[in-house]
């Protein structure tokens, strides 16, 4: 229990030092992968079989999935419970999340993509009433009229509500159409990445000329005189 | 040089009016001769009638056309009842990309070259006081916005409920409209630019030479106070995308804006955007002090 505790303690100094890294993503990969091999230590408790569904961790003898020290594992405690079987086909995305401000105020996993998170087996986990894997952005980005808001309300708006109420009024986020009619509301997740929400940095465009970079060209047809030389 | 054309004021105004006796006199049709004599007898815009409203856009999209290749439209829509436009911008939200003044180039048919631009982005420093509007940066250049440490404000005309741009001018060129939008008739403009020397925000900007615009990058739906391609020797400025607004759509720079920082609607309705935004955030205008009342409202949203 203290080992594990003291485990994921340095997984969050770990986080914390290499956010400031400039070369972040090596830095955060290696994170991971170093507090995935750290918690596969052998058992110590010989009631305990190896879980088939959750590599490296273990069931006891009530059937609960538990760490090599036979701590109960709740889905929602363990932040790195889905990332130790996901993160080999969803690098780019557990990257992108454990960067962001969701990762560290821990936003995990089963808060959008669903699950039963007192689930102890794979099938438990995969709750299909709860369960949303794929089809979250297709139905985010197809949906039209009053269905975007409640899914914007259901993914987003029950943490960001004053965000939401600001974006239901057309204030927070970009709408395009008709100001005096049809609207298209912009979903959150049109502008924000819903792994890493923060609003990307842009190259911007060119700068204006200054004054004395703007070359004007004289009219092609007309001779200007000088009316006093008269040349 | 007998073949080379002078061209002074006076000469221009006897040779015009020459011309016109012998145009009467011949009842010839068609050519660049002909439309510029009808433009020089053009009355002003809120003086024309209903016919010769409609000969002049004919006149001018006739003239468009041929220059620039294109089937133009030049239409003249009346104010929306009801309405009196407000806009509204999100400084805390805004990147300062600038692609809001390059969708108003493209919108609007502003000169390429000569360059001339509408939207100004302003760039300050964050904790710092900013409120000096001449000394703020609008040529910073970096690889990624936003820079850390700074914020950006755009600034464009602000349609003034006070215009002093439209009291000093002395033919009236410019004026506003029932639904609060200044405009300009370009056709009655005499370049004085007294306007620009009255406009606190640097709105306005003058056409010191033809406007250069390449012809497939104009826009040819047009409004005659709008974004209709301008002669030389006019003053021009933002128009709220008249030609856009009036049919009910958002302004150019307002669609095109990735954050979202930009917010259009109409004052009068007690439920549109821009009310909600006045009524629940923080709203600040540019220069209160001189009583101007802008309808373009700044305000912070976090």
């Amino acid at each position: 229990m203290i080992a594990f505790r003291f485990a994921y303690l340095s997984f969050a100094f770990l986080l914390v030092f290499t956010s400031a890294l400039p070369c972040g993503y090596s830095a955060a990969e290696s994170s991971i992968v170093d507090e995935i091999a750290e918690e596969q230590l052998p058992a110590s408790d010989d009631n305990l079989t190896p879980s088939k569904d959750h590599p490296g961790l273990f069931v006891n003898g009530q059937g609960e999935l538990v760490d090599d020290l036979g701590t109960i594992i709740r889905l929602s405690e363990n932040k790195n419970i889905c990332i130790k079987c996901h993160y080999g086909k969803h690098e780019k995305i557990v990257v992108a999340w454990d960067k962001s401000k969701h990762s560290r105020k821990k936003v995990l996993c089963i808060k959008c993509h669903g699950g039963n998170s007192e689930g102890s087996t794979l099938k438990e986990a995969k709750d299909e009433t709860k369960t949303n894997f794929k089809h979250i952005k297709e139905s985010m980005l197809k949906a039209t009229g009053d269905v975007v808001k409640e899914l914007a309300f259901d993914y987003c708006g029950q943490c960001h509500g004053d965000k939401y109420r600001d974006w239901e009024a057309g204030i927070h986020g970009k709408r395009t159409g008709f100001w005096n009619g049809e609207k298209e509301y912009w979903v959150c997740i049109r502008c924000h990445d819903p792994h890493n929400p923060k609003f990307k940095k842009r190259v911007p465009k060119p700068r204006p000329l200054k004054p004395d970079e703007i070359v004007f060209k004289k009219p092609q047809n007309v001779v200007v005189k000088n009316i006093k030389s008269g040349k | 040089m007998d073949d080379k054309e002078d061209i002074t004021r006076r000469g221009f105004i006897k040779g015009a009016v020459a011309g016109a006796a012998s145009l009467a006199a011949t009842n010839c049709s068609g050519g660049g001769g002909l439309g510029s004599l009808e433009a020089f007898f053009q009355s002003h815009f809120k003086e024309m009638d209903k016919e010769e409203l409609q000969r002049t856009l004919k006149r001018l999209e006739r003239e468009y056309s041929e220059k620039y290749g294109k089937d133009f439209v030049v239409k003249a829509d009346k104010p929306i009842e009801g309405t009196l436009f407000g806009y509204g911008l999100d400084i805390s939200r805004c990147i300062g990309c600038r692609r809001c003044v390059y969708a108003c180039v493209e919108e609007n048919n502003q000169s390429r070259d000569p360059q001339i631009h509408w939207i100004t982005v302003l760039r300050f420093k964050k904790g710092e006081k900013w409120l000096e509007l001449e000394e703020a940066d609008k040529y910073y250049e970096a690889e990624k916005v936003p820079e850390d440490g700074y914020f950006y404000v755009p600034v464009s005309c602000q349609q003034c409920e006070k215009a002093p741009c439209t009291k000093v001018c002395p033919v009236q060129a410019t004026w506003k409209e029932p639904d609060g939008i200044i405009v300009i008739d370009y056709n009655w403009c005499i370049g004085c630019r007294y306007c620009m020397a009255a406009c606190p925000y640097g709105a306005r900007h003058f056409n010191l030479t033809d406007p250069g615009v390449p012809a497939e990058e104009t826009n040819p739906n047009t409004h005659y106070l709008g974004n209709r391609p301008r002669p030389r020797g006019v003053v021009e400025k933002c128009t709220f995308c008249i030609q856009r607004t009036r049919n009910g759509r958002y302004p150019a720079c307002a669609e095109v804006c990735p954050a979202g920082a930009r917010k259009f609607g109409n004052l009068l309705d007690p439920n549109s955007e821009i009310r909600y935004l006045i009524e629940k955030k923080r709203v600040f205008r540019l220069k209160e002090d001189l009583n101007t009342l802008p309808k373009f409202f700044y305000f912070i949203s976090l």
